[in-house]
């Protein structure tokens, strides 16, 4: 069925690519909580803190989550048509669906972290 | 030793993508600029990367070399290169101020990834061995 081990890889993504989903969601959470900590608690001022502001936001969340794979993802779902609970499911379907879950649940996880985030932080300084 | 390759190639993706947004942000003042080249270009480079271990594979690749080169690319290199999470903040922090830009910028990205992963697809089964 497939010629060689690049096809296998490209074209083995029979299935909805839903872990790319939940990466770049888990991602986007976490860049919106930390951003949200970092406006709060003023730590542009702070030389340290924004090193591990760095850290976290371009090294770990930016990390995590991937824009090739999103795009790879969109790609291979054009190609083939994809087997969801046993249904071949059309191809411009797949994709759009992939598509607005990744934009809109990726936001909607930012909104969130950012909020908690704001949240928490805010009352903490309310307190004292 | 797969966690050590996609170690390695994440450090050297996430730095090259921290250089960039540094860059941008000095000469237009905004890191936006930087995040659309990196995901298009890492969107072209994943093509590219994909279809050349394809034809490497028709010259005799074993598929656990091709396995590794790909795990090094796809979920090191480019993986740590490209971001999905900063692409979202910009589109937000776009949304309260610039809805029109947003959208642009939204549309221009999702045209482009595509674009760029097919015509690196394209542009890497041309390449020949031997």
């Amino acid at each position: 069925m497939y010629n060689s081990p690049g096809e296998l890889l490209l074209y083995a993504n029979h299935h909805f690519p839903i872990v790319t989903v939940l990466v770049n969601s888990l991602g986007c959470f976490g860049l919106g909580f930390i951003y949200a900590r970092y406006l709060v608690l003023k730590q542009p001022l702070d030389r340290q803190a924004q090193g591990w502001f760095l850290f976290f936001s371009s090294g770990v969340f930016a990390g995590l989550t991937t824009f090739s794979g999103f795009s790879k993802d969109l790609f291979s779902l054009l190609s083939e048509p994809t087997i969801t609970a046993g249904f071949a499911v059309s191809t411009q379907i797949a994709a759009l669906t992939y598509l607005l879950l990744s934009i809109l649940f990726g936001l909607f996880m930012l909104m969130l972290g950012f909020l908690l985030a704001r949240n928490r932080y805010n009352s903490g300084i309310k307190a004292k | 030793m797969m966690w050590l390759l996609i170690a390695c190639g994440g450090a050297i993706g996430a730095v090259s993508r921290y250089w960039l947004t540094q860059l941008t942000r000095w000469y237009f003042g905004s890191s936006i600029p930087a995040t659309f080249m990196v995901n298009l270009f890492g969107s072209f480079a994943l093509g590219f990367v994909l279809a050349t271990i394809s034809v490497a594979g028709k010259h005799g690749l074993s598929t656990e070399s091709a396995t590794h080169a790909y795990v090094f690319f796809e979920f090191g290199l480019l993986g740590g290169f490209t971001t999905f999470s900063t692409f979202i903040l910009e589109f937000q922090q776009l949304l309260n101020s610039k809805p029109v830009r947003a959208f642009l910028y939204m549309n221009a990205s999702l045209f482009i990834c595509i674009f760029a992963i097919a015509s690196g697809y394209f542009s890497g089964s041309g390449v020949r061995f031997g």
